[in-house]
């Protein structure tokens, strides 16, 4: 029934590019569309994938994996929402502002998704610190629902944003405060009731906090593994990494052969009790959580759980085209899958 | 001087036509003058359409005028509204692509007023100057 379902809906996006291939069949066989041959796709189009690109006027993936701290605006806009400040103890204090807000996000070309956001976006701004910076929220809810932000790091039960009465109501505002500890790859939600409706309405970011020394220089890259319920059965009809399916399919990330590679992963897929990220061709080193400066293992296939995260490190060898996706197949089907492009180059 | 055969006297026609000018800018002088403000929402922000940089910016009016503000939503996926709560005058919420027209009078009383996206008005929020 399920699987019925998915297909039905496959077809009528166009998630899968069936049409084409089947007119394009249709005609070569001389049949007429609409007999039940027409619609079993040529064996040979191998189309995976979404048909059409999201507008551009909307989120950008490719900002996205890329960005922290508002840094994808220009300065005058991003010194609205972030601001830092020197302190006595060569710390920074770093000050944030956060809001939710309803919006209509596209998450796959032409398909909107009635979403709850942090500043309008999905996964909501990357916040980044080092260990030490004390953090400063001023959150605003924008929404028509009560919201909150719950960071998963070290902070009093006061600034939890998760316990009885710790909701912000629609119009009001509360600061959360704290100091960025431990170091490691964190993140945070919405804690309001019912948590996976708000969790999977989109109200949720990555929460990177940088060890005092350092991490060695990388290209760094931000990927939050999320899914879309599109018609509200608790089931995810679209997966993706950095919410639009297949976004890196059509614009692959591009990296440099040799140059070291690390990769923020965080999973906030809902209704799925796992997810993963599996990388063709190559392995990588796991620093689950990112609360430890050497790797538990060597792999090319990691599995998270709802909220786990990872940091992976790696260098691609070789130029040109890598996958990677989910490899539960069905969410790679579905939009969790992307490219690396890697180029000869210098490197770092 | 003679309008179809009739013998008629200037200054008559000169009264005439005095009397005709004035019905004609009637309709003028009796309406308010009007001002119009283009508003541009983008990033949960009013700005001047002319001025795409300051945000929540200062709309200056001038006591008793009237005021057309048009209210272009350019923020995709989101709705928005325009109000003046003081006035009681506010437009009801568009979406993104769409623009509507508020029309209010300003009263005779100088001072500050609000105005507000009613929705988000924690963050869309500004001043109208009256003088």
């Amino acid at each position: 029934m399920l699987e019925l379902t998915r297909r039905a809906w496959l077809r009528a996006t166009g998630l899968a590019s069936l049409a084409g291939s089947v007119i394009g069949g249709a005609r070569l066989a001389g049949q007429t569309a609409g007999s039940p041959r027409a619609y079993h796709p040529r064996h040979d189009a191998h189309v995976m994938g979404t048909v059409g690109r999201t507008s551009a006027a909307g989120f950008n993936p490719s900002a996205y994996v890329r960005s922290w701290n508002f840094s994808e605006l220009p300065p005058d806009e991003r010194s609205r929402f972030y601001r830092e400040t020197p302190r006595g103890d060569g710390t920074l204090l770093r000050e944030y502002e956060i809001f939710a807000v309803d919006r209509e996000i596209e998450i796959a070309p032409g398909l909107f998704f009635p979403a709850w956001t942090y500043n309008g976006q999905v996964p909501g701004p990357t916040i980044r610190a080092t260990e030490g910076d004390r953090i400063r929220i001023t959150f605003k809810n924008l929404g028509t629902h009560p919201h909150s932000i719950h960071f998963h790091s070290w902070h009093p039960p006061e600034m939890d944003g998760a316990l009885a009465g710790q909701e912000v109501h629609p119009g009001e505002t509360f600061v959360y405060e704290f100091d960025a500890d431990p170091f490691g790859l964190h993140h945070y939600h919405c804690h309001t009731v019912p948590l996976k409706r708000h969790i999977h309405k989109g109200l949720y970011g990555a929460f990177i906090v940088d060890p005092k020394q350092g991490r060695p220089p990388a290209d760094e890259l931000v990927m939050v593994m999320n899914a879309f319920d599109t018609n509200f059965d608790v089931e995810n009809d679209v997966y993706a990494v950095n919410t639009v399916a297949n976004a890196y399919v059509h614009e692959p990330i591009r990296v440099q052969v040799g140059r070291l590679i690390r990769i923020y992963l965080v999973n906030f897929t809902e209704f799925d009790p796992v997810n993963s990220f599996h990388l063709h061709a190559m392995f990588f080193d796991v620093y689950r959580t990112g609360t430890l400066l050497t790797p538990s293992e060597k792999t090319d296939t990691l599995m998270l759980c709802q909220a786990e995260r990872a940091i992976l490190e790696t260098r691609f060898r070789y130029p040109g085209d890598f996958m990677f996706h989910a490899h539960q197949t069905e969410f790679a089907e579905l939009g969790w899958m992307g490219l690396f492009l890697a180029e000869e180059g210098r490197t770092t | 001087m003679s309008i179809f055969g009739r013998t008629v006297s200037a200054r008559a026609v000169a009264a005439l036509a005095l009397v005709m000018l004035v019905v004609a800018l009637l309709p003028a002088l009796s309406n308010t003058p009007t001002r119009e403000i283009t508003l541009v929402v983008r990033g949960m922000t009013f700005y001047l359409k002319d001025d795409p940089r300051t945000p929540n910016p200062t709309l200056e009016v001038k006591a008793g005028e009237r005021v057309r503000v048009v209210l272009e939503n350019q923020d995709r996926g989101m709705t928005h509204d325009f109000a003046v709560p003081a006035f009681d005058a506010g437009l009801d919420p568009i979406d993104w692509n769409e623009t509507d027209t508020l029309v209010f009078d300003v009263p005779e009383t100088p001072g500050t007023y609000e105005y507000v996206c009613r929705p988000h008005r924690l963050m869309m929020r500004g001043t109208i100057r009256v003088s």
